[in-house]
C-alpha cells in the first residue's frame, strides 16, 4: 500500500519514492517487451491464454460496443475484442509503456487487425477520455504495476458508461496452502532463472514475482472496487487462486 | 470456468485449422460473417457459442449479444446432423430443437460437413509429391476397406444372432406373432361381449 506521509510505495519488495515507481516499472517493461509473449507462454505453461479466454467469456461484449483494453500490452485481448465488436465497434489499446504499445501494434497489424483498433499511450490513473465513454474496460495483469490503484479504479469508473463493466484479471492469492508453497518455490527460484536464460534479464522477473506478492488479495481488491463506486463486484478464482478475475458494474 | 475455456480453446483451434485447410470454405465463411450459432448439448452443461467474423470462428462459453440460431441436442444427434435429410426427422422426434434462423444452421453445417481437404497437398512439402500421392491413395484404400469390412461384419453379426444364436427373430416371425396377438384380441373381445350378454 502507498504511504502518503513518506510518499513512498512498494516496487516489488523495495520501497521507492512515489514519483519513481512509474519509471521503474517502465524500465522493467522496456526490458521485457520483445520477449513478452514467449515468456508469458513459458512461465504460465500456456495457461494465461485460458485465463484471458475466461475474461472474454465474462466480458459480455457485443458488436458495436466500445472497449478499452488498459495495460493491454501485446494485444491478446484486443485482438479478440476487435473481432467481436465488429466494424461499428471500437477497441482502444492503452498502455503506459510505449515499447509494449509498439510491440502490440506490430503484432496486431501482422494479424490483420487494423480497422477498429486505436492505440493510446495513457496512464490508468488519469485516463484521457471523456466520462461515460466505454461499455467495457479491461485491465489484465496491469493493475499491480499502477502506483495508485484506488485512483486508477476511480478513473476507470469515470470513463465507463452506466451499465458498463470493469474486468480486472490479475495475479492473486492461491487458496490452497500446498499450492501456495509450490507456487512460491516456482516463482522465486525457477522464474528468475528462466528470465535469465530466455530474456537475459532476471531482475525483471524477480520484480514480477515480488510485485505479485505485494498485490492486494481477492477480498481486498473487491473492497477497493466497491470503494471506487463499482456495484455487484464479484471475483472468480482461476487455477486455484493464482489468478483472480474481478468484475464490477457501473450503474 | 477454466475447464470450459480449455474445451472452447480446443474446439476453436481444431475448427479453424480444418476450415483453413479447405480452400472453398472462404465463401461460406463470408456469408456467415457476423452470425452467432449457439449450441446447447444435453451431455455438457456449458453452452457453446460459435461466433463467425472475418473468416474465422471464435468459440465462447458465454455470449450476451444477439444469437442467430440456437440448437438444443445430444451429441449423437450432432453427428446425425451431417445427413441433411434427417434434420426434419430429428425435429419430429424431439431430438433436436431449433430456435432462430434455420438458414444459418444449414450454412454452418455445410461449412463443417463439406470440408474438402486435399491431404496429399498438405503432406507433399514434407514427403515429396510421389510419396504424398501414394500415402493418400493408400489411406483411401484402407478407409474403403475398413468401411466394407464394417458393413459385412454388421451383416454377419445380424445373421449370427438371428439364425445361429436365435437371440432375435426374423421379420416374418414377428409379423406372425402380431397376427396371433390380433386374433387373440378379437377372441377376447368376442368373449367379453358374450359375457356381457349372459349377464344381462
Amino acid at each position: 500500500m502507498s504511504n502518503n506521509e513518506n510518499q513512498t510505495t512498494h516496487f516489488g519488495y523495495e520501497q521507492v519514492d512515489v514519483k519513481e515507481k512509474a519509471s521503474k516499472v517502465a524500465e522493467v517493461f522496456h526490458s521485457v517487451a520483445a520477449k513478452y509473449d514467449v515468456m508469458n507462454d513459458l512461465m504460465s505453461f500456456g495457461v494465461h491464454r485460458l485465463w484471458k479466454r475466461f475474461a472474454i467469456d465474462c466480458s459480455g461484449v457485443r458488436p458495436g460496443q466500445k472497449v478499452l483494453d488498459l495495460a493491454g500490452g501485446t494485444g491478446d485481448l484486443t485482438a479478440k475484442f476487435s473481432r467481436i465488436v465488429g466494424k461499428e465497434g471500437q477497441v482502444i489499446l492503452a498502455d503506459i509503456n510505449d515499447s509494449m504499445l509498439k510491440v502490440g501494434r506490430d503484432k496486431l497489424r501482422d494479424l490483420g487487425v487494423v480497422s477498429n483498433v486505436e492505440y493510446v499511450q495513457a496512464n490508468a490513473q488519469a485516463l484521457p477520455f471523456p466520462e461515460n465513454t466505454f461499455d467495457l474496460v479491461t485491465i489484465a495483469f496491469g493493475l499491480r504495476n499502477v502506483t495508485d490503484k484506488d485512483e486508477a479504479l476511480r478513473s476507470i469508473y469515470r470513463v465507463l458508461k452506466p451499465g458498463g463493466r470493469l474486468l480486472v484479471l490479475e495475479f492473486s492469492k492461491p487458496s490452497n496452502e500446498l499450492l501456495s508453497k509450490a507456487y512460491d518455490m516456482y516463482s522465486f527460484n525457477l522464474l528468475p532463472s528462466m528470465g535469465k536464460i530466455i530474456a537475459n534479464d532476471s531482475e525483471s522477473y524477480k520484480y514480477l514475482a515480488e510485485s505479485i506478492r505485494m498485490h492486494p488479495d481477492q477480498e481486498t481488491l473487491k473492497g477497493m472496487m466497491d470503494t471506487a463506486g463499482f456495484e455487484q463486484t464479484q471475483y472468480y478464482n482461476l487455477t486455484g487462486g493464482i489468478v483472480a478475475l474481478h468484475r464490477g458494474y457501473k450503474f | 470456468m477454466p475447464f470450459s475455456s480449455l474445451v472452447c480453446a480446443g474446439i476453436e483451434t481444431t475448427i479453424n485449422k480444418l476450415v483453413s485447410l479447405d480452400k472453398n470454405s472462404a465463401s461460406l465463411l463470408d456469408t456467415l460473417d457476423g452470425k452467432v450459432v449457439h449450441i446447447k448439448l444435453n451431455e455438457y452443461k456449458e453452452p457453446l457459442y460459435f461466433y463467425i467474423a472475418s473468416r474465422r470462428i471464435d468459440v465462447f462459453s458465454n455470449y450476451e449479444g444477439d444469437v442467430s440460431v440456437t440448437l438444443t441436442l445430444g451429441i449423437d444427434t450432432l453427428i446425425a446432423l451431417k445427413n441433411k435429410q434427417s434434420i426434419s426427422e430429428l425435429i419430429k422426434q424431439d431430438k433436436l430443437i431449433i430456435d432462430g434462423d434455420i438458414k444459418v444452421l444449414q450454412q454452418f453445417s455445410d461449412l463443417l460437413t463439406t470440408l474438402d481437404i486435399d491431404w496429399a497437398e498438405i503432406i507433399s512439402p514434407y514427403t515429396g509429391d510421389v510419396l504424398a500421392h501414394r500415402i493418400s491413395q493408400q489411406a483411401k484404400k484402407i478407409n474403403g476397406a475398413i468401411q466394407t469390412q464394417g458393413q459385412s461384419a454388421k451383416v454377419h453379426f445380424g445373421d449370427y444372432i438371428k439364425h445361429e444364436a436365435k437371440l432375435t427373430i426374423s421379420p416374418l416371425e414377428f409379423l406372425h406373432f402380431c397376427d396371433q396377438i390380433e386374433s387373440l384380441t378379437t377372441r377376447v373381445d368376442q368373449l367379453s361381449a358374450a359375457i356381457t350378454t349372459l349377464e344381462n
